[in-house]
């Protein structure tokens, strides 16, 4: 407890932290803004169908709700967060053996366990903060603008805020294994970002050559119906495996499908959405149910990284 | 003073082959390389399905001749040049993780290991030590980004198409481009490096910077200018005549966009992504140019010209960081 307690004193008077804490705020602002410009936009024309000089209608999907404001927040967070967690995560151990000061620490009377157990919750209470922060500045921000959420949207935006910082959580975690792996903090710090642009950037793209190559040729004009099934089917099958293994990815399907539970389908190499129509039926686990795979791999995939950082840590030879 | 060329030389030797044969930077290099080849497969196969889709248009317009619909536009023959800048991309996002992780442990590294103190002890002077460790920094990340390009060119022929003189210009000039645009990020890395003593935090500050103006400088640049450039021109009342219209509509949204552009130009010049983006898109447009029946080449000094201000910011940037770099490891304090 004491681990913690120190630990997270020194994250949050940590320079370098706070500098990346308050990029991610303001890297937020924007999509946030945009949220917010949605959401009276929905509303007017809601207010007021409009009628354009085709005779359509506005495809508006009725009353907005205040969780659609977050909408726009993931990918703003998927790459910002992620260097923010890593920046909190590669010197925790690495630090310490370079300046010696593990050795002083590991002869007090205090087990190998706590000491990396502390490290870790003490990280995970300060991205935890971050995450608290921002919800509370934003939740300021909207009522300020008069718009008050209603209890299902409450929930609906606290999913979405622990699914961001179980993603959080994700990259602390690899920093923190890959710390108590490499000694240098510097290198330690260059093969957690090795890490992430592995996970952002190459397997994105090993999925889209994996889909031509296990989904084959898009079915021509004219083809049968169950010829074009079965491609979707295969299609889909690639793009959920893709998904699991992208955590940026998996961190968007969640928190959208967080924010919004008529999401059914989320097609990241098409682009497309899929919706429930809207019968006011839904409630804010619904999508989470459905996409519950995700979700699972979301909150364990930093559990799994803490293991590892664990048993390194054990029997890591401190000399 | 005699200006003795020869130590510069060897210490940039050494970082150079250092550098080369450091593990994590063959990792990174060879990232690049699945990246590229990943991205080359897919500009491969668009190419195909968009040939595919043209004959298919061909064969419904035979049919469907004659009456010729007005509004028919002939299909347009896909170009294959696009596949040539498939590296673009990923250089814009991941360059600069590349450029980082060879500059963050130029200073601070031998710090740690204080191996720098060694090496001022011998007969070389400080400014020697810097320059030198900067120009072999920079002759490996020329090397390196070379390297997606030498495959993007050995693919094309491989496959079978034809690579003019003029279109390797155009690939020569963006290879050029982005050898600014990692320079200015490994300037950055050597400046973290030289003011902190840990090569850890000299990164996290230096990713900082990269996040400031990847992101937030292009955001801060849309808001000035709106801010600047003020409400959008009010239409004039219906009852006007059309000729008043045209003038008034002219006059003022020349005026709104003249300002709005300029004060968000003068923004993005500040950071080295928009620089670079700009100029892939340039070279972009004018590859694409260049294919078909009534192909238009550019001059590459046309190219220049257009582009001028944004090759200055890029050259400039990496120059003022380099500077600090320089005039902070005179003066530092060993001990």
């Amino acid at each position: 407890m004491t681990v913690v307690r120190k630990e997270f004193a020194d994250h949050l008077t940590n320079r370098t932290f706070l500098v990346l804490a308050v990029l991610l705020l303001v890297v937020c602002i924007l999509p946030f803004q945009q949220g917010l410009a949605g959401y009276r936009y929905a509303q007017e024309a809601y207010a007021d169908p409009v009628i354009d000089e085709w005779g359509f209608h506005e495809p508006m999907l009725g009353l907005p709700n205040a969780a659609d404001v977050y909408f726009p927040l993931p990918e703003a967070i998927s790459t910002a967060g992620a260097i923010l967690a890593i920046a909190m995560g590669f010197d925790l151990v690495s630090r310490e053996r370079q300046t010696g000061s593990l050795k002083m620490l590991l002869v007090r009377p205090i087990f190998r366990d706590e000491v990396i157990t502390g490290k870790a919750l003490g990280g995970l209470l300060a991205l935890t903060m971050v995450v608290a922060a921002g919800l509370a500045v934003s939740m300021a921000v909207l009522f300020l603008e008069g718009i008050v959420p209603g209890p299902d949207d409450l929930v609906s935006i606290l999913l979405f805020s622990l699914a961001t910082v179980a993603f959080l959580a994700f990259y602390f975690g690899l920093a923190l294994a890959i710390s108590t792996v490499v000694p240098r903090t510097g290198k330690a710090f260059l093969y957690a970002l090795i890490a992430f642009f592995v996970f952002s950037a190459v397997i994105p793209a090993a999925g889209e050559v994996a889909k031509d190559t296990f989904a084959g040729a898009h079915p021509l004009p004219g083809a049968s119906p169950a010829e074009r099934e079965e491609y979707q089917a295969r299609l889909d099958l690639v793009e959920s495996v893709v998904t699991v293994f992208s955590p940026q990815r998996n961190y968007k399907l969640v928190a959208a499908s967080a924010l919004e539970p008529r999401l059914t389908a989320y097609s990241f190499l098409g682009g497309s959405w899929v919706f429930l129509p809207d019968d006011g039926s839904a409630h804010p686990m619904d999508a989470l149910a459905r996409f519950w795979q995700n979700a699972l791999v979301l909150f364990l995939a930093p559990l799994a990284l803490f293991v590892l950082a664990y048993i390194a840590f054990q029997r890591m030879d401190v000399r | 003073m005699r200006i003795d060329l020869s130590r510069v030389a060897i210490i940039a030797r050494k970082e150079f082959a250092d550098h080369l044969t450091d593990r994590t930077f063959l990792l990174v290099l060879a990232l690049f390389g699945i990246l590229t080849v990943l991205a080359l497969h897919n500009g491969f196969d668009s190419y195909a399905s968009s040939l595919q889709w043209y004959e298919l248009q061909l064969e419904q317009m035979k049919i469907a001749l004659p009456p010729i619909p007005a509004n028919y536009s002939s299909p347009f023959i896909p170009s294959a040049m696009y596949i040539l800048l498939a590296p673009g991309e990923n250089f814009l996002l991941f360059g600069p993780v590349l450029a980082i992780a060879v500059g963050f442990d130029l200073i601070s590294g031998e710090r740690t290991t204080r191996s720098l103190r060694m090496l001022l002890v011998r007969p070389v002077f400080r400014d020697e030590v810097i320059t030198g460790k900067a120009v072999g920094g920079a002759a490996v990340l020329a090397l390196a980004s070379a390297v997606p390009f030498i495959l993007a060119l050995g693919a094309m022929l491989a496959a079978g198409f034809t690579v003019t003189p003029y279109a390797a210009v155009m690939v020569a000039l963006f290879w050029g481009a982005t050898v600014l645009y990692l320079l200015a990020y490994f300037a950055v890395a050597v400046v973290f490096s030289g003011f902190t003593e840990d090569g850890g935090r000299a990164l996290a500050w230096a990713m900082a910077v990269f996040i400031l103006f990847s992101t937030v400088v292009p955001a801060a640049a849309g808001y000035a200018a709106g801010l600047a450039a003020g409400p959008l021109p009010e239409p004039l009342p219906e009852d006007v005549l059309p000729e008043e219209m045209q003038s008034y509509l002219e006059e003022e949204q020349s005026r709104y966009y003249g300002t709005y552009n300029g004060v968000r130009d003068a923004f993005l010049a500040l950071s080295p992504n928009s620089n670079y983006e700009t100029m892939c898109d340039t070279v972009a447009e004018v590859l694409v140019d260049y294919h078909g029946e009534d192909a238009v080449t550019h001059a590459p000094g046309e190219l220049l010209d257009r582009l001028w201000q944004n090759i200055v910011a890029l050259v400039v940037f990496p120059a003022i960081f380099l500077a600090v770099a320089y005039v902070r490891f005179m003066r530092i304090d060993l001990r």
